[in-house]
């Protein structure tokens, strides 16, 4: 099975062949790969949406213009390649704006040269997500490095039937043993050590809480469909306009002015603030940490983990990594959640969390003390 | 939520272009909802560790698989102590179980067609009819697990002592103390799989025929046999290593244990546990097929052994298939032929399953 890392691959080599059709296919495949990145890229230095779409189009078309001399050995070298060729789009559109922008303000200097290989690395590492989120995994919660993904997986599970869902220790175990091939058995006692494993409590919350945008649209949906079955404040079931908002907010992500475009005039401005702030206090989270308490509150040590700050940097990593959503998101489906189990995130918390990339800078620094061995 | 700052380490530029990467989001595939047929073979431990792996990866991210692994538990678990022939598959989707049934159904005659078509009647209990099973593809190799589980079932297959026995061919009297025969044992599994083990006796050991077997739980599985000559002997078993997984390299000294005992002339009835909870145990015959029915001849005659008891086939490395339940009346000097229904994948002649003979305790 090719990994992220081997299509970008794969697509760089389409785009280098001398064959048009073929490198007309690993161009489509580049843009398609690279457009989140540029669109990251440029987020801090143009907000306009239009403008950022200019750049990119130039940008491809620079690509595109480069290909006859187009040769990468690396991931990390074409996004470097990429990097520099949005710095230089961009110096260009600023300076057809106004003739005092800086390269300083652009936020894009070169990449120390000390640097490059190091970076290409981590980069590697990064489009490997099962590996970026094992790093974050092992850094923030603190999960031990030698054991396997299966291994690790199959605790979690161990775990979740016997203190989430309150299985019978037989029943767990019965289970947990269907699979002879690849681990030890699992007796009541097996059972018990990994339950009360502070890392394995922090993994379990940690999976517990984070939910996918899609798995939280569709619930704020369903329970929005039957107002009255839950006493949820709301007067009537969700409208289909409403039900669209809702989606393009909580699913896709989007902002109040995209969605406020896409609908038209069919709901203002007011009315769609009135309901998303209705569908933050609708959020499960503060109820799944409640439950969380209940059921690992038997667990010697099982609540200081649940505040614990790793456990909360790995949450705000993955809402902002994995989930891409900007620092009022992450607090919503955050703050009250912590504040239930006894710690914070603030709105200036979370600025410091993200602001430079720290918690990036945190994970590559630890890939880097770390080395690849194990992986 | 407080997060160090360290101006140690990767460059503000260098970090942008992380971020950036990072922004790319190639989430991994996810975790969608399984099948109730897979769900049946998970529970059944017929599953390759990949797909037992997506699996758990679903069942951690939704509590709704988690409910219907304990279900399927449940189900699985009525099914092995239903009667195969009494396992009626119903008119089609009446029941809602319709699904998990007519794949466990599909569990059950996979591993009757396996072994009755790769064994051939051939005694599982020796390694050479193990291995040769083990080594007819995925299916031979979960046929070989599920008898090696059968009569191993507390010993994984990735832990535990390698418990070796060891003796004459014929004639041990026991009163040799295993230290007093060999003053070096060693054991080491091969690239290959093998497992070699090297011996060495006492000086002034005569030459003689030897035996290794794999023991636990009183029951042996013989394994290679071989010759001592000047004092030692080396001998390879093929695959034995690779089969229980076992690293390569030596097998320490803390996980090798071994003891004399005698080569079991009759492991070619070790197929068949016998468990009569008390009094004379029956006495068994070897299995046959005929007609599609499963013939067991055996002699009751004990009359402590008069009462229910049932008939069990390993069908898969953790799971036992009843295949029928009897009311045994006792007679001295009665040959009587216990029956029961097996699947039409079943093949006529001598049959080299691991079965399961017990007396049914009174509730």
């Amino acid at each position: 099975m090719s990994t992220p890392s081997d299509r970008l691959i794969a697509a760089l080599e389409l785009f280098s062949s001398k064959v048009d059709s073929t490198r007309e296919e690993g161009f489509s495949r580049l843009v398609a790969r690279s457009r989140p990145f540029l669109n990251s890229l440029l987020a801090n230095s143009l907000r306009s949406e239009s403008d950022r779409e200019d750049i990119i189009q130039q940008i491809f078309q620079r690509v595109w213009k480069s290909r006859e001399r187009f040769e990468f050995t690396t991931v990390g070298a074409w996004w470097r390649f990429l990097r520099t060729m949005t710095r230089n789009c961009l110096i260009d559109h600023v300076r057809s704006q106004s003739e005092t922008a800086s390269l300083e303000d652009l936020e894009l200097q070169d990449i120390p040269p000390a640097e490059i290989e190091m970076v290409d690395a981590v980069v590697e590492a990064m489009e490997d997500r099962r590996l970026l989120y094992r790093l974050a995994d092992e850094l923030f919660l603190d999960l031990p490095q030698g054991i396997s993904d299966s291994l690790r997986t199959h605790h979690l599970l161990a775990a979740k039937l016997f203190l989430i869902d309150r299985m019978p220790w037989q029943t767990v175990c019965r289970i947990m043993n269907s699979q002879t091939n690849e681990f030890e058995l699992m007796g009541r006692s097996d059972l018990d050590r990994i339950v009360s494993d502070p890392s394995l409590i922090r993994h379990l919350a940690f999976t517990e809480l984070h939910w996918e945008n899609e798995q939280l649209c569709a619930y704020l949906l369903e329970i929005g469909s039957d107002p009255g079955k839950d006493s949820l404040g709301l007067e009537n079931p969700w409208s289909e306009e409403q039900k669209e908002a809702i989606q393009l907010r909580f699913q896709y992500a989007l902002l109040l002015d995209q969605i406020l475009s896409r609908l038209g005039t069919s709901v203002n401005k007011s009315e769609l603030v009135a309901i998303f702030d209705r569908c933050v206090q609708l959020f499960p989270f503060v109820e799944i940490m409640y439950r969380l308490r209940q059921n690992v509150g038997p667990v010697k040590g099982g609540l200081d983990q649940l505040a614990s700050p790793g456990l909360w940097h790995r949450m705000v990593f993955q809402y902002h990594c994995h989930n891409a959503l900007p620092q009022k998101d992450i607090l919503d489906r955050t703050a009250g959640a912590a504040q239930a189990a006894g710690t914070d995130v603030t709105p200036g918390k979370l600025n410091v969390g993200l602001s430079n990339g720290r918690l990036f800078k945190k994970l590559a620094d630890y890939y880097l003390q770390r080395g690849s061995d194990g992986y | 939520m407080v997060i160090s700052e360290s101006e140690e380490g990767l460059s503000a530029a260098s970090v942008s272009l992380l971020c950036a990467v990072a922004a790319t989001r190639i989430a991994p595939d996810s975790a969608g909802s399984v099948p109730k047929r897979e769900l049946v073979r998970y529970i059944a431990g017929v599953l390759s560790s990949q797909e037992a792996q997506k699996i758990e990866e679903g069942a951690v991210a939704r509590p709704t698989t988690r409910y219907e692994l304990s279900k399927t538990l449940a189900l699985v678990e009525s099914y092995c102590n239903t009667p195969y022939s009494a396992l009626g598959l119903g008119p089609v989707g009446v029941s809602e179980d319709f699904e998990s049934i007519l794949e466990w159904n599909a569990v059950v005659e996979n591993h009757v067609r396996v072994i009755s078509h790769e064994l051939q009647g051939a005694t599982p209990t020796t390694w050479a009819a193990l291995s040769k099973l083990s080594k007819q593809g995925a299916d031979g190799y979960l046929a070989a697990k599920t008898i090696w589980g059968a009569f191993f079932s507390t010993l994984s297959m990735t832990s535990g002592p390698l418990k070796l026995g060891f003796g004459y061919r014929r004639g041990a009297t026991g009163s040799i103390e295993p230290l007093k025969l060999f003053t070096r044992l060693e054991a080491s599994v091969l690239d290959s799989g093998d497992l070699e083990i090297f011996a060495e006796a006492k000086p002034g050991t005569t030459d003689r025929a030897v035996y290794f077997g794999f023991s636990h739980q009183r029951r042996a599985l013989p394994l290679v046999e071989g010759m001592l000559l000047n004092g030692q002997v080396k001998l390879t078993i093929d695959g034995f290593g690779g089969f229980l997984r076992l690293p390569v390299g030596p097998v320490s000294r803390n996980s090798l244990t071994a003891r004399f005992e005698d080569w079991p002339d009759e492991c070619k009835f070790g197929q068949i546990l016998v468990q009569p909870w008390g009094g004379t145990s029956p006495s068994v015959e070897l299995p046959i097929i005929s007609d599609g029915k499963l013939l067991l001849p055996s002699r009751f005659e004990d009359p402590q052994l008069e009462g229910q008891w049932e008939l069990l086939l390993a069908v898969t490395p953790n799971c036992w298939q009843m295949l029928a339940h009897f009311d045994i009346k006792c007679e001295f000097g009665r040959r009587q032929v216990l029956s029961a229904d097996l699947p039409g994948t079943v093949r006529e002649g001598p049959f080299g399953g691991a079965l399961w003979l017990r007396r049914q305790l009174p509730r």
